[in-house]
């Protein structure tokens, strides 16, 4: 399902003295299937940006076409329930949204609120709690008396019930420890891949959004400064330095690396496995100039 | 967020920068004499001196205005109940058991009047100090209480702690209505049954929440070494001005024209 945002404008409580622009004209397009990062500094509308996405705030001007719903600011509220179906949507935090007795009733919430019949929605609830790898077992406790990472995938279990075309995640790691970030990235890479899952993430892992995604969406003071592939916007070092943005991982320490041995990797290395590689690859042909 | 008593909007008016204790004098002082107004004139006072207290502040009318619309509904049904329901005086317009009467559209007026008054007032005392100046000057000028026994530093920083979460708690509410919004939950529509259904996935969140919240809080004092008020100095010191004594002039002024006016 492709997201299209046309020059989209965003400003909350408008008319009074705590009005604030939160997103001014901005302009991208989310191909269906793909993996899409969005980055950017606090406070730089990410988070308002991807609330469009399923309905949860409406345009003040401009327009947002996913598949072929069209939403703009006259939009009535009732026609969202049918966009919310099709776009899952997983906040920061999502464990403070669990309130069920069981974590079963928990999941088979969202389901049972689009009219899924309760057996097809239990059936739901086992599938996603075996997507999100944790074991049947778990069902019938309390959310409550869970630990924090597995709140967290019962609650993404939750929105994964709702069987939508597209997910978005907010920033869905943070807080986590690595292996917990490492096991719901995992989670979402084999969503994307296997079930062809249109993902847009927003984060502050510059690793993240360069390995991970097909696109990164730049996001600064409310505007889209850029949307590309991964090798073009984390090439633009100048441009995200001066947005307080990170490199990767990889290519900060390529930089360091080629400023003590007086060498220069310009081409963007993501993994650490390139990165190695680079390196080695240098030393290699040095090597072999010695030798001649 | 429609409501907005108890909402502070920073500001640089000379209102802003009076002492809390002034203002909370004034506004204490003020819901009372409001009572004495009984005839146009002193009707008229109260209006004007509302209207001033506006003026001054420099908050604007359309926000006050936005912020009063919850409770005009209150209003209009005084003023509905207190027109049909007082019989003297000429009669305006008489159809059936429907009857307006002089008397009757006065007293409306005249009641509507001080409601609104007093709302105004309270709310442009919460408009324009902050949370923490407040219970700063209510501590202050609940002080002699403690002779006897009355806990006024725990009383004050519970209402310290209740407005400073006020925020908080508004901001999480929309958090959470957002995601169970996103797992289908309809929030504005539907019969009365559902709404009311609605409220669950949003109200347990939420308190759980605020207990976790609250829990963290005492813990995060304690390791801050409070144990209430013993020996416990200020760091913001609070000052009487030339305008402070000036506003409880103007509100001496107020109680002696309604007194003199009053018929
Ligand atoms: N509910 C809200 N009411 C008013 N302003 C808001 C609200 N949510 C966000 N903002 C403001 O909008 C801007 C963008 O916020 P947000 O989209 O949350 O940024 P990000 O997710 O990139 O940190 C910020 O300036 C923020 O203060
Ligand atoms: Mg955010």
């Amino acid at each position: 399902m492709e997201i299209k945002i046309n020059h989209l404008t965003h400003i909350y409580q408008p008319n009074t003295p705590f009005e604030s622009l939160a997103l001014s004209d901005v302009n991208a397009v989310i191909p269906s299937g793909a993996f899409v990062s969005i980055i950017g500094h606090t406070g730089s509308g990410k988070s308002t940006l991807v609330q469009h996405f399923n309905g949860l705030l409406k345009p003040t001007e401009g327009e947002i076409h996913v598949g072929d719903m069209i939403i703009s600011s006259s939009t009535k509220n009732k026609d969202l329930k049918a966009l919310r179906k099709k776009i899952g949507m997983v906040f920061q935090y999502p464990e403070h949204q669990l309130f069920e007795e069981t974590v079963e009733k928990d999941i088979c919430f969202g389901p049972l609120n689009f009219d899924v019949p309760l057996e097809e929605a239990k059936r739901r609830a086992r599938e996603a709690l075996e997507l999100v790898h944790l074991p049947e077992s778990i069902l019938d406790r309390s959310p409550f008396e869970l630990s924090g990472g597995q709140m967290r995938r019962v609650a993404i279990a939750g929105v994964l019930a709702l069987e939508p075309e597209a997910i978005i995640l907010d920033e869905p790691t943070a807080g986590l420890d690595p292996k917990g970030r490492r096991d719901i990235l995992d989670l979402f890479t084999r969503l994307h891949k296997e079930k062809g899952m249109t993902t847009i993430m927003v984060t502050h892992n510059m690793d993240d959004a360069a390995l991970l995604s097909d696109q990164v969406i730049v996001m600064d003071h409310g505007r889209c400064l850029m949307q590309d592939r991964p090798e073009i916007v984390f090439s633009e070092e100048k441009t995200l330095t001066s947005l307080g943005l990170d490199l990767p991982r990889a290519m900060r320490f390529l930089r360091k690396a080629g400023q003590k041995l007086g060498q220069q990797w310009e081409e963007p290395v993501f993994s650490t496995e390139k990165a190695a590689e680079t390196i080695a690859r240098s030393f290699v042909r040095k090597k072999g100039g010695d030798r001649s | 967020m429609k409501l907005i008593i108890g909402q502070f909007v920073p500001g640089d008016s000379i209102i802003h920068r009076m002492d809390p204790r002034a203002k909370l004098i004034t506004v204490f002082i003020f819901v009372f004499i409001v009572f004495l107004a009984n005839n146009p004139w002193t009707y008229g006072f109260l209006l004007a001196f509302t209207v001033l207290g506006i003026l001054v502040s420099k908050v604007p009318f359309s926000f006050i205005y936005r912020g009063l619309k919850p409770v005009l509904f209150i209003i209009i049904f005084t003023f509905i109940l207190n027109a049909l329901f007082t019989r003297q005086g000429d009669v305006l317009i008489s159809a059936g058991w429907f009857q307006l009467t002089t008397a009757g559209l006065k007293q409306a007026i005249f009641i509507s009047i001080r409601l609104l008054a007093i709302i105004v007032v309270t709310t442009l005392l919460t408009l324009t100090t902050s949370p923490i100046a407040i219970t700063d000057g209510l501590e202050t000028l609940l002080k002699p209480l403690k002779k006897w026994r009355f806990p006024v530093h725990e009383f004050a920083l519970m209402m310290s702690i209740a407005l400073r979460f006020i925020p908080t708690l508004m901001e999480e509410t929309e958090k959470i209505m957002k995601a169970q919004m996103a797992r289908g939950v309809d929030f504005s529509s539907g019969s009365l049954v559902k709404r009311g259904k609605a409220i669950i996935p949003l109200l347990v969140p939420l308190f759980v929440g605020a207990f976790k919240r609250a829990e963290d809080l005492a813990m995060a004092m304690e390791a801050r070494g409070y144990r209430g008020d013993v020996g416990r100095t200020k760091f913001r010191l609070l000052k009487w001005h030339g305008r402070d004594t000036g506003l409880l002039s103007v509100l001496a002024v107020l109680t002696a024209a309604l007194i003199l006016m009053r018929g």
